[in-house]
């Protein structure tokens, strides 16, 4: 019996079901909230370890249902759909944990998690899409599931952000079906083959063809975010930090490089797009993302809006790998989709820890937060060291393979951005661990966890306890513990505070200010940690393990567990 | 020997006059049970459609030319199947709406009526019948949008019946030209029998110009907005997602059925896509300068129905116009449930809040979540995402304009669908938009006062504002969060059309250009009923895309170049 | 009639709020006057180019007349060969009245009747009305073979209708609301019956068995004049004149504009 074909329906069912159970909880029922959560993302660990088992049999995983005259809605499970499923599984487990975490006494959870677990189901449907019609529509879908997370405060700034983040979404929407039903006029189904199916077209049709391909890669641009298409991503950080790490940095953007990645492989053949010629361009505008991305970077005051900035520049070097012609390239392009997830979800972690934590959204305030938050700060720099690019960590390791492909395929130049790329990252990452560790405090935190007002700060001497990380006189006598029912103790502290900087709004300290996610009625300090942590183990667990599989996919990079392995067993289909 | 294709229509028609002859509460199980009626009668139809293709019902037994025969392809079972379904939907929605409402005792006889006439119209082989259906139509959508009670609705239905008298007009006199030139008024014979011509086009000319009225397709239009956005909640959905189809159905007829030696002169086609294309852009532009949430709707309603006459233009190869033909019998249906569900979701907006200003919606996503969910997902429709029915038919148009080569309208219909999704976003971004946010002056006390009426004959002077009326979040929304919104004298936003029972003294001194009773904002959560029945409504626009397969395969039954078969050769008693 | 008479008055007289009362500028009106002659001419030619002859589908009339049951053509192509039309136009009349109904939301005329005429008038009425029954009943019966039929009979039986309100011998009340309603509906209601009938003889819907048609085309037409009168009366007063108002629910007091 063919049961085995059912699961990627019942994957992208393992979070699409709790979503709908979450919609139709009320807000006060954190425990149901939970359950369906993580009950999601277990369901889902444990079936994508039945998926890779049974590939590994060697079993073909194909799901087709008729759609329209012509048309199925197809589902597979080949290699590439395993590692992108893979990696969004295992990131989604660790950011609903953080989730949980970050969002305690927010309203509209429900709403929230509902849509955030649609968003991991559209994901899911994207890696495991078998041909492009199937990609366009949970392509599409994704648009439509994350929209709401982003103007999920309510606030101006968010509706903004989210009107822009339309705009761009839809519209390379649109110049995608235009693109994709043309090429399907001209070759009917499209499947995705290795190798891709199209090399076998006459030549007459070669201008249509680099038209269309023209049109999907813009299309798929505009979520990879590509130049110019890129100017949804920075405004889109207002968005809570829980999508931020998870969809923005990982999910709608490696959507889109994916989406590319299909388009060049799978279905016109990488050997094939280099007789028509649009690797070069496709190279170029990769290129040029990369280092625009990181000039961009360098400027930014907004921790966040410095990392957004830093995903353009990296997301391209998955799409340079597919634009460089040469194994080793292709290599290095499909192993960073892992490796750049792994690192930046990490970064994204600890930057809204520090926002969560202390109220701390730009880089000029970081001075000496590594004494306060060392574990965070060590997960920082491991995932900092990985985007310049410094062994052991995986982001060395995909950009030696990027820059081997290139001195094969003949372009050297490609290694002229790489490296000129890493410097950059060097640049905007470098001073931010240097202040991290180095620096010596001299303003005061701006809330301090346990302030009685939001504003005002207790000025710790270097060499105070608080400082230290361990237990502060403020937390303890400040602090009640973790499980009282909500009083309100004080009025709202660095929750406001963060929404408020992330609204970008003036920080007036107002009850009920603008953008505030806060209830009125007051909420005491919530995810206290216990006098051991720095901050609540739900937020702090999840970018530990990330930095650490970041570490263990370099260093373990030779063996055949490792994501360089999976990658390079793809490539050797495609060529 | 069966009679379903009969009874299908007469079932409704004698619930209708039953129900004027027994008390108003008994009308909707008169209703329910046309609808396990009417569905029971689908089924045979359907088996028999599925089994033999088309068939004829001989009414009177003469049978063409002299008598009038039914006829059942694809495409008219599927209207049959959405009337009923978006009439189970519209009855649900108006049995809560209109509870204990005089109004409700008008309401159901003139529903039940609306459902027999387009039952009739979608049934009808006779072009003459179809006329006296666009009568019936159009005489219903008066009284219905007058239900409403209010002058606003009086002087649109109005402006309705002057708009449908003359497109009636017009549409008498082109098939008065038909008859005289081929002697008969069978719409399946007439091909074989009418030479084209000038004086072909002429009729088809004339017959297009009224129909065209009756939709209100651009420029032609201008009744459209007001009369269904004055009308009741149900009756809107009801105008926007039947009727203004049943003229495009006879369109669609005269021009693929009857007359397509037009389409292939190559001008008429371009013609009506150019009007259709200007209808998208025009509807749209307007539905994203208005500031009350069922205008909006309503010029949507405009805009969407342009997209329906740029399949003209995609169609001009009658050999091969079956991919067109479903693409746009698609569209349309999944565009009825979609916009019912917005005109219902509005009327909930409407009942809840006490305006439909669109200004004034923040906090409507806490309130009222399932609605705003429902405005999305219907919304999706419109625009034409994925997997709604909307983006199968558009999907599908766009495929048949590439495969033509016509660039220009593949462009018109992705342009459309970002048209929409601005003004679709611009419903649901300001509802997301949170109620508690100090640009959307919040009061944080929540007053328990009742409904607050206006004293009568004392208008307020505008600037004054009413305490915040009563708003204790409910339904499945945290009760800790009590969003109110401070209340001005609206001057743009409508009293409620649901009802309105006796003539109120007029307030003297109009300052207040359009004053009104107080609305009360109602303290209570909106009806279950009127929720779901939207939900319901709006979930199967938004899914319709997954189970398109098999419709779009029954449309095909009877589609053009398959011809009309020898008169004869499968008439059927 | 002002359609609005009875509605809640919500303008002042003389305000404009919606701006309608502005005359169109000068390009709307030039491009609808081009648009409008232009239509016009196609028209004219169209129609003068159509054969000065058109036999229509005179000859098939003409050949099943004799089974039609009735001896006037038009009555046949009314009644028998088109009948499915006539029922829906039966139809139509009756949605007319409801609208009005609708309008008036609710069934008492508010207005009172119009003043009593003089004593001429009165007498005058009162010797014209059996006439105009009797009248309205030959008509009736000549439909079979002259012309005539349900809806000129009816129509008289309208003229007298409006002459015994204008006289003053129709009061608001005149009859109950189902007597009323019945009459409104028993023109349609009967015409489906027969077509009903034909469906249990063996037929399809309103095919008339030769046999019984001239007497089913006599009841149809007898009880449509009914119908038709009675929908002509209601027009012109502009309501109902039925007498207790019909079980309209009370209004629960919070669900109120």
């Amino acid at each position: 019996m063919n049961w085995y074909k059912w699961l990627p329906v019942l994957m992208i069912a393992s979070s699409a079901g709790p979503a709908i159970a979450i919609f139709f909880l009320a807000e006060e029922s954190h425990g149901w909230r939970t359950l369906w959560n993580m009950l999601g993302a277990v369901l889902k660990i444990v079936l994508m370890g039945v998926l890779f088992y049974e590939v590994h049999l060697g079993r073909e995983i194909a799901f087709h249902v008729p759609l329209m005259p012509g048309l199925t809605f197809k589902l597979h499970a080949d290699s590439l759909s395993l590692l992108f499923a893979g990696l969004s599984t295992v990131l989604w487990f660790l950011t609903t944990i953080y989730a949980i975490g970050y969002l305690e006494h927010s309203p509209h959870r429900s709403r929230f998690f509902g849509f955030f677990s649609l968003c991991v189901s559209t994901t899911i449907g994207i890696a495991m899409a078998g041909n492009l019609i199937t990609l366009l529509i949970f392509y599409e879908f994704l648009s439509l599931t994350t929209w709401p997370l982003v103007v999920h405060r309510g606030n101006p700034t968010s509706i903004a952000a989210g009107n822009r983040y339309l705009v761009y979404t839809l519209g390379g929407g649109a110049l995608l079906l235009l693109g994709v039903v043309w090429l399907q006029t001209l070759v009917g189904e499209i499947d995705f083959v290795a190798r891709g199916g199209l090399s076998a077209l006459e030549a007459g049709t070669h201008n249509d063809l680099r038209l269309i391909f023209t049109m999907l890669v813009l299309g798929f641009g505009v979520k990879a975010a590509l130049v110019p298409l890129h100017g949804w991503l920075p405004g889109a950080m207002v968005a809570p930090a829980p999508v931020s790490a998870l969809l923005h940095a990982v999910a709608v953007v490696k959507a889109g490089a994916f989406g590319i990645v299909r388009v060049v492989y799978d279905i016109f053949g990488i050997e094939f797009c280099e007789r028509l010629g649009v690797l070069e361009p496709l190279a170029g505008l990769a290129a040029l993302t990369i280092l625009f991305g990181s000039w961009r970077a360098l400027t930014q005051d907004d921790l966040k809006r410095r990392l957004a900035y830093s995903t353009v520049s990296q997301v391209s070097y998955i799409v340079l790998g597919a634009a460089v012609f040469g194994p080793k390239a292709t290599i290095g392009g499909i192993v960073h989709l892992v490796h750049q997830g792994l690192m930046k979800i990490t970064l994204f972690f600890c930057a809204g820890n520090f926002a969560e934590e202390l109220g701390l959204h730009r880089v000029s305030e970081l001075d000496g937060v590594g004494r306060r938050m060392p574990w965070t700060m060590a997960a920082f720099t491991v995932g900092a060291l990985g985007m310049i690019g410094v062994p052991p960590v995986a982001g060395f390791v995909s950009k030696w393979y990027l820059g081997w492909g290139a001195l094969e395929a003949g372009m050297p130049w490609v290694i002229a951005v790489l490296a000129l790329s890493s410097l950059l990252n060097a640049g905007y990452f470098l001073p931010i661990l240097y202040a991290g560790w180095f620096a010596e405090r001299t303003s005061p935190w701006p809330a301090t966890h346990g302030a009685p007002f939001p504003g005002t700060s207790i000025h710790f001497p270097p060499d105070s306890p608080a400082n230290m990380g361990g237990p502060s006189a403020t937390e303890t006598c400040a602090n009640p513990p973790a499980k009282l029912p909500r009083e309100p103790l004080m009025p709202p502290t660095r929750g406001k505070h963060r929404a408020s900087h992330e609204a970008g709004a003036p920080t007036a300290i107002v009850f009920g200010s603008e953008g505030s996610p806060s209830v009125p009625g007051g909420l005491s300090p919530a995810s206290t940690s216990t006098a051991a942590w720095e901050i609540s183990p739900l937020l702090l667990a999840p970018p530990l393990v990330t930095a650490g599989l970041s570490l263990l996919a370099g260093i373990f990079a030779g063996s055949s567990f490792s994501p360089l392995y999976w990658a390079r067993f793809i490539m050797m289909g495609e060529y | 020997m069966n009679h379903a294709p009969v009874l299908v229509v007469l079932l409704p028609l004698l619930a209708a006059l039953t129900s004027l002859l027994l008390p108003y509460r008994l009308a909707p199980w008169l209703f329910s049970g046309c609808l396990a009626g009417v569905g029971g009668l689908l089924i045979p139809l359907y088996q028999r459609l599925i089994a033999t293709g088309v068939f004829r019902y001989r009414i009177g037994g003469w049978g063409w030319p002299l008598g009038i025969d039914f006829y059942l392809d694809g495409t008219g079972f599927i209207m049959l199947a959405m009337t009923w379904a978006l009439l189970a939907g519209i009855g649900w929605y108006s049995l809560a709406y209109f509870r204990g409402r005089p109004a409700a005792a008008h309401f159901w006889p003139l529903l039940l009526l609306v459902w027999a006439a387009l039952d009739n119209l979608f049934l009808t082989a006779d072009v003459f019948n179809m006329y006296v259906t666009l009568e019936l139509l159009g005489l219903l959508s008066v009284a219905l949008i007058a239900l409403a009670g209010t002058s606003d609705a009086f002087s649109a239905a109005l402006r309705y019946l002057l708009a449908a008298l003359g497109g009636s007009m017009c549409y008498l006199l082109g098939v008065a030209m038909i008859y005289s030139a081929s002697g008969t008024l069978d719409w399946v014979f007439l091909r074989t029998v009418l030479t084209e011509g000038p004086r072909a086009a002429m009729a088809l000319a004339l017959v297009t110009a009224g129909l065209m009225l009756k939709s209100a397709i651009f420029p032609l239009h201008f009744w459209l907005p007001r009369a269904h956005a004055n009308a009741p909640a149900p009756v809107s959905a009801l105008l926007s997602s039947l009727m203004v189809k049943a003229s495009f159905y006879i369109a669609l007829r005269m021009w693929l059925w009857i007359f397509p030696g037009v389409l292939h002169t190559h001008v008429a086609g371009p013609l009506l896509g150019l009007l259709g294309a200007g209808a998208i852009l025009y509807g749209s532009l307007l539905a994203l300068r208005q500031d009350r949430l069922k205008l909006l709707i309503a010029y949507s309603t405009v805009a969407q129905l342009g997209y329906l006459f740029v399949f003209f233009a995609l169609s001009m190869h009658p050999e091969d116009v079956t991919p067109a033909l479903q693409a746009v019998v698609f569209f349309a249906l999944s565009h009825a449930f979609a916009k019912a569900a917005l005109f219902m979701g509005a009327g909930v907006v409407q009942r809840t809040l006490g305006h439909d200003s669109l200004d004034r919606l923040a906090g409507c996503a806490q309130r009222l979540p399932q609605i705003v969910f429902s405005f999305g997902v219907a919304g999706v429709s419109l625009i034409g995402l994925p997997p709604s029915g909307g983006f199968v038919g558009k999907y599908l148009l766009i495929d048949t304009a590439i495969r033509e080569r016509q660039w220009f309208w593949a462009g018109v219909l992705a342009v459309g669908g970002l048209l929409a999704g601005a003004y679709v976003f611009k419903i649901l971004a300001r509802a997301m938009a949170d109620g508690l946010s100090p640009t959307f002056a919040p009061h944080l006390a929540s007053i328990t006062a009742p409904s607050h009426v206006l004293p009568d004959g004392a208008p307020k002077a505008a600037g004054d504002t009413f305490p915040a009326p009563a708003t204790v979040a409910t339904g499945p929304t945290a009760p800790t969060e009590g969003p109110t919104t401070s209340f001005t004298p609206p001057t743009t936003s409508a009293p409620d059309p649901g009802i309105s029972r006796h003539p109120t003294p007029a307030p003297p001194a109009a300052a207040i250009s359009a004053a009104m009773t107080a609305v009360p904002a109602e303290a209570a959560p909106p009806d279950r009923g009127l929720v779901w029945s939207t939900w319901t409504l709006a979930m199967t626009a938004f899914l319709l895309g997954l189970l398109a397969l098999h419709p779009l395969q029954m449309i095909a039954i009877g589609a053009p170049e398959t011809g009309p078969r020898l008169p004869g050769s499968e008439i059927l008693k | 009639m002002d359609p609005t008479r009875g509605a809640p008055r919500q303008i002042p007289p003389g305000a404009d709020p919606t701006g309608e009362g502005r005359a169109p500028s000068l390009l709307v009106r030039l491009l609808t006057g081009v648009g409008v002659t232009a239509f016009g001419v196609l028209l004219a030619w169209a129609i003068l180019s159509l054969p000065p002859t058109a036999p229509g589908l005179l000859h098939e009339v003409r050949e099943h007349l004799p089974r039609s049951g009735t001896k006037s053509m038009v009555t046949a192509v009314l009644i028998n060969f088109r009948g499915y039309d006539t029922l829906l136009e039966l139809t139509v009349l009756l949605i007319a009245v409801l609208g009005v109904f609708v309008i008036r939301q609710g069934s008492r005329v508010p207005e009172p009747p119009p003043m009593p005429l003089g004593p001429l008038a009165r007498e005058f009425i009162r010797v014209l009305a059996p006439f105009l029954v009797i009248f309205a009943g030959y008509l009736l019966w000549a439909g079979g073979e002259h012309p005539g039929g349900a809806f000129q009979a009816g129509a008289i039986l309208g003229a007298l209708g409006i002459l015994l309100r204008l006289g003053g011998a129709l009061p608001d009340r005149a009859w109950g609301v189902l007597t009323e309603r019945l009459v409104l509906t028993i023109g349609i209601f009967t015409f489906a019956a027969a077509g009903l009938a034909c469906l249990a003889w063996g037929e399809t819907f309103l095919t008339f068995p030769p046999a019984h048609a001239g007497a089913m085309i006599l009841l149809i037409e007898a009880t449509g004049t009914l119908a038709i009168g009675l929908i002509l009366v209601l027009l012109f007063v502009g309501g109902s004149l039925a007498g207790t108002p019909p079980a309209t629910p009370r209004p629960t007091p919070e669900a109120e504009p």
